[in-house]
This record gives C-alpha cells, sequence and structure tokens, in this order.
C-alpha cells in the first residue's frame, strides 16, 4: 500500500478508533479526561505502526487501550488518586456505582492477562463471543469458558468484600 | 451478568465525545512521531501458518527440511541478486569488512561464527517460524548462522518480543516483549552459547537497551505518558529495576565511550551522566530525539518545529550550534520528514516517514533536493537500517506476497542482495558507534 494510502486509511478510521478506546478506558476510569488522554496515547500508538496495526486495529486498540487504562490505575493506586478519579463519575450513578468501580478495577487488574483481554473486548468494546474469539485467535468455546472464570472470580470478590477498598 | 458488574461494565460518559479537531489529529501524529524512533516490524499469524504449511509439504515430499541445510533466501523474482559480494562494498572507507562469512544464501550454526569478523554489515534477524522465533546472524556476504529458537509471546501475534539491543560486547540481544497490561518481558541472549533468561517487570516500556559502556545492566526507558517526566530505571538480572532518574524527555542515547546519555527534553537535548545528574543541556531547533551518532563529537538529531516535518540536525554534543543536514520541504498533507540519515560514498541517503507506517528511502542531492529511491522487488514504502559503503540496507514487504525482506541495496544499480526474508520480526543492525 502506498504511504497516501496508508495516510487516508487511517484517517479514515481515525474517529471510530478514538471512540472505540474511549470508551474502553471510560468504562473503567470513569474518568473523562483520563479516557480522553488514553484514547490519543491509544491512536498515536496504532499510528506508529499502522501498517501491521491496520488489518486488525480493532482488536488492537480495545487491547492497547486496556493495557494502559490499567498502567494508569497501578500508577495512580493512591487513595487520594481514586479520589480525584471518582470526581468525574456522573453524579446520578451514586456512589454505590463509584465504590463498586473502585472495587472492580482491583479485581480486574489482577486477572490473568487472557481472561482480561477476553472481558475487554466482550464488555468494554461490546463484542460477541464470536468477533473477540476471532479477533485473539481462539475458539468461541475459549472465550465464553475464560469469560465465564473471570466474571466468577468478579462475583467471588464482589460477594465476599462487600464495599470499596482503596487500593 | 449480576448487577453490580453489568452497571459497570455499561456506564458510558452521558456525554458525547468532543468532535476530533485537527489540533488533536496533529497531536496524535506529533506524539506517533516520537514512537517512530524504534520502527519494529510485527508481522501477521497467516505469514507463519503459509511457511508451517510448506516445511509440512517438503517433510511429505521427503525433501531435506533440516533448515541448516536448506537456503532461506527466496529472492524477490524482480529482484536482481548479487551471488558475490559487491565490490564496492568491499572498498568502503567506512567498513572493515573482510571477504569471511559463509557463502551467500547459506545457513551455518553458531559454532560456525567468526565472533572475531562480527562488526559492521553484520545483523540480527529475527524471523517468526511456525509457532516459535528464531534467532539468526548475518554476515555482509549474505549467510546467516542459526543462533538460538526463542518462544513467542504467549498473546499471540500481538504480543511478540522484538529484537530491542545488540550489546556493547557485541556477544548478546536483548529482547523485549508485552506480556500483559503494564507487563514487560525482557530476554537477555547469549550469542555465543544460544543461552537465554528472562525476566518480568511491572512496566509498559517505551524503550529499553544495554547499559554503557560494560552492557552488564539494562536501562528501561518507560517514556512520559501519564507523567510528569519519562522514567529511566536500570535492571539487572533477577533484582528489582532501581529508578535511575525521571526526565523531561526520552528516548536515551548513549555517548560512545559510554561515559553519558542524550535525551530528548521539552526544549532542546538533555545530557546527563550516568548516575542520572544533569550535565548539560544542547540548544537545538524545536523538540528533537537524538537518532544516532554521527561523528564521535556530533550527534545526529530528528527535529520538529511547530507542525512542520521533521528536519535532521547534526548536534555537537559538548555545546554549540546545531547544522541543518535536511532543510524544510514542502508538504502537501501529514508528513513525519526525516528520521535518519546515512552518508555513503555515493551520497546521502535520509530515512523519511510519512504518517502512519509509511517509510521511504531517500537520497538528498548537494542542492538538498531529495528523491525517494524506489527497492526493486520491495517498492518504495522501505525502512532503510544501515549503510555500508555504498551499499544500504533497507527492510520492507515484498512485492505479491506477505513476507517481508532485508536486503542490500546499491543504488546506483539498483542491484539487491538478500539477507533474510520470511515473517521477519525485527533485525538490528551493527552499530559500531554504540559497540
Amino acid at each position: 500500500m502506498a504511504d497516501a494510502e496508508l495516510g487516508d486509511s487511517f484517517d479514515a478510521a481515525f474517529d471510530d478508533l478514538r471512540r472505540l478506546a474511549y470508551r474502553v478506558a471510560f468504562r473503567v476510569l470513569g474518568s473523562r479526561s483520563d479516557a480522553d488522554e488514553i484514547a490519543c496515547e491509544t491512536l498515536a500508538r496504532a499510528c506508529a505502526r499502522w501498517r501491521s496495526v491496520r488489518d486488525h486495529a480493532e482488536p488492537w486498540v480495545v487491547t492497547t487501550a486496556t493495557h494502559l487504562t490499567f498502567d494508569l490505575l497501578r500508577r495512580n493506586r493512591t487513595a487520594a488518586s481514586h479520589r480525584h478519579l471518582l470526581i468525574e463519575v456522573p453524579p446520578a450513578q451514586g456512589d454505590l456505582v463509584a465504590d463498586r468501580r473502585l472495587d472492580l478495577q482491583r479485581v480486574l487488574a489482577e486477572l490473568p492477562a487472557r481472561q482480561r483481554e477476553v472481558l475487554a473486548l466482550r464488555f468494554l468494546a461490546d463484542w460477541s463471543e464470536q468477533a473477540t474469539a476471532q479477533a485473539m485467535g481462539i475458539e468461541v468455546g475459549t472465550v465464553k469458558s475464560q469469560t465465564s472464570r473471570a466474571l466468577a472470580r468478579l462475583r467471588e470478590v464482589m460477594a465476599t468484600e462487600g464495599g470499596a477498598h482503596d487500593v | 451478568m449480576s448487577d453490580p458488574i453489568a452497571r459497570f461494565f455499561d456506564l458510558d460518559d452521558p456525554q458525547p465525545l468532543p468532535p476530533t479537531t485537527p489540533e488533536l489529529r496533529a497531536s496524535v501524529h506529533s506524539r506517533a512521531r516520537q514512537l517512530h524512533r524504534r520502527r519494529v516490524a510485527a508481522f501477521a499469524l497467516p505469514t507463519s501458518l503459509v511457511a508451517a504449511a510448506v516445511v509440512a509439504l517438503l517433510v511429505i515430499l521427503g525433501l531435506p527440511a533440516n533448515r541448516a541445510n536448506v537456503a532461506p533466501v527466496a529472492p524477490s523474482p524482480t529482484a536482481t541478486n548479487s551471488t558475490t559480494p559487491s565490490p564496492s562494498a568491499s572498498s568502503s572507507p567506512t567498513t572493515s569488512t573482510v571477504a569471511v562469512g559463509l557463502p551467500y544464501g547459506s545457513t551455518g550454526t553458531r559454532a560456525q561464527v567468526p565472533w572475531d569478523q562480527v562488526g559492521t554489515g553484520w545483523f540480527l534477524v529475527a524471523l517468526v517460524e511456525k509457532t516459535k522465533g528464531e534467532l539468526y546472524l548475518t554476515d555482509p556476504q549474505g549467510g546467516r548462522y542459526a543462533i538460538t529458537s526463542l518462544p513467542l509471546g504467549a498473546g499471540g501475534r500481538f504480543l511478540v518480543s522484538h529484537l530491542a539491543d545488540w550489546s556493547p560486547n557485541g556477544n548478546e540481544a536483548l529482547l523485549v516483549g508485552s506480556v500483559s497490561a503494564g507487563r514487560t518481558q525482557i530476554t537477555w541472549v547469549d550469542l555465543r552459547t544460544g543461552a537465554s533468561h528472562g525476566q518480568n517487570v511491572p512496566y509498559n516500556l517505551m524503550d529499553a537497551q544495554f547499559s554503557r559502556p560494560t552492557g552488564t545492566r539494562v536501562l528501561l526507558d518507560l517514556g512520559s505518558f501519564g507523567t510528569p517526566g519519562a522514567r529511566l530505571y536500570r535492571l539487572a538480572w533477577q533484582q528489582t529495576p532501581a529508578l535511575l532518574t525521571t526526565v523531561e524527555g526520552d528516548g536515551p542515547l548513549y555517548a560512545p565511550d559510554g561515559t553519558y546519555m542524550v535525551l530528548s527534553a521539552a526544549s532542546g537535548l538533555t545530557v546527563i551522566r550516568n548516575n542520572g545528574t544533569l550535565l548539560r543541556l544542547l540548544a537545538v531547533p524545536g523538540r528533537c530525539s537524538p537518532v544516532k551518532w554521527w561523528t564521535g563529537s556530533e550527534l545526529l538529531a530528528s527535529c520538529a518545529l511547530g507542525n512542520d516535518p521533521n528536519r535532521l540536525w547534526l548536534v555537537p554534543a559538548a555545546g554549540g550550534a546545531a547544522t541543518a543536514l535536511t532543510p524544510t520541504r514542502p508538504t502537501t498533507g501529514p508528513d513525519l520528514g526525516d528520521q535518519n540519515a546515512w552518508q555513503l560514498t555515493n551520497g546521502l541517503f535520509l530515512h523519511a516517514a510519512g504518517p502512519c507506517g509509511g517509510h521511504f528511502l531517500m537520497r538528498q542531492a548537494a542542492n538538498g533536493q531529495a528523491t525517494v529511491v524506489t527497492v526493486p522487488g520491495l517498492g518504495d514504502n522501505v525502512v532503510p537500517e544501515t549503510g555500508q559503503g555504498s551499499r544500504i540496507a533497507v527492510l520492507g514487504r515484498q512485492e505479491c506476497t506477505k513476507n517481508s525482506a532485508l536486503v542490500w541495496l546499491e543504488p546506483e544499480t539498483g542491484q539487491t542482495q538478500t539477507i533474510a526474508s520470511g515473517d521477519i520480526n525485527s533485525v538490528l543492525p551493527w552499530d559500531a558507534t554504540q559497540q
């Protein structure tokens, strides 16, 4: 593909990929500014290697945005940082959701990488089991089993620990 | 799903995402420009599946399947391949090449490597073969030596390790690969024995390289994303990474003697000692990334001023005015500009980048005008890797196939000599200024 075509294909995909990265990051972080920053960083990384990324751009963006999101969470692991993150949670969602978000962030961060990637594609990017399987190069059955295990782990922790925790 | 989990996953921003502005696009392209410094080719799985099928077919047909006995290189039908070393290559003033090594296109073992001859013109090449990676050392004559096999990343095609650095003494290679969110595996390979060992670090890395001058440790560059400055860590095998310093910029380039390093900064270039303390600031036009040493005292930097494409500047490491190597060129759209350069015996050659994955080999005339050099069999979307004498090595995608090829090109004649082809993961040329 000629350079101009490469540039055009990235520009054409820009808005859709930005929305996708933003949604993934926002669903985990609940912070508009952090999600926007992660979306931009994800797009820049995609741009820098577009020639090899373009054929599987959407799963690549979801995976990269997820990595960057949890990387950011790890860096913000103080109570103060989490309070800062919560400021932008829509008030209508209430404190319960905000508290649960902290629990889920922590548990998601502790999941094995493959389970977290499955959850990211299935529930953060809203992909079907078939699409997730195709993107990850695994069987649909594996997607189901990995999803089931990951959700079971999430539910287990949520049931056991109840309220919010500082991470 | 239970309600709390479902609510968490479904919690979208109630406000619409602000529209994409030209400034936002420019900002993304600017950041991509930074990330271009070390370009790594990672190619799709189907190529390795095709390769596996070919090997299986050879086995079924009873042909020799021993990799060491099979000529590895399948020259592109449109490329002209020299079967002997180029005369101009051996007369290069910039190389100490001696006609040693294997016959062109043959594969040897690690034990056959003439270690005292490894230098300019040699490459480390990581190929994806079947379900594992193969690391080769290639000589200037087109022979290659199988060093060792390495497993691919656990995540498949997204998470493949790539070659990051070659140790100062030439005996070790460093590979890095993301293994999960915020976790990177660093792999040391002893090229002489083929032994390797790996260690995970809890970061997403921008870059990793051997420390200089000894190469006994690894410098981890975490970049500046999400923090006020780039964080540099030192890592020794089986130890916890130790924070060296936090600096404004990133992209450390070690001095030839390894006693200090040059980094990009928000304004100018920063020179720091190996202990992380500031030595001096270098004034350069715009935001610059150090590329390599042009001479023993002058470094090549790729600089962006405003929204203009990058230009190359020669910057005295001791301080003083920078000199432009490439001029501002008119552009009709997004253009990342000049990224690297090689002064060959027959002219100045540039690595120029377009937006989002386009790379070119360009030749700059004495008046500053530059023209794209098309490589037979690879087209004009290629990444120049190194120069030697009158020839230049480029990595590109073979026309009409999904394979990649690393080739030597004689720009004067258009002759090419394939160094490696197949599902190339990454390559590293020997760099005389860093080794």
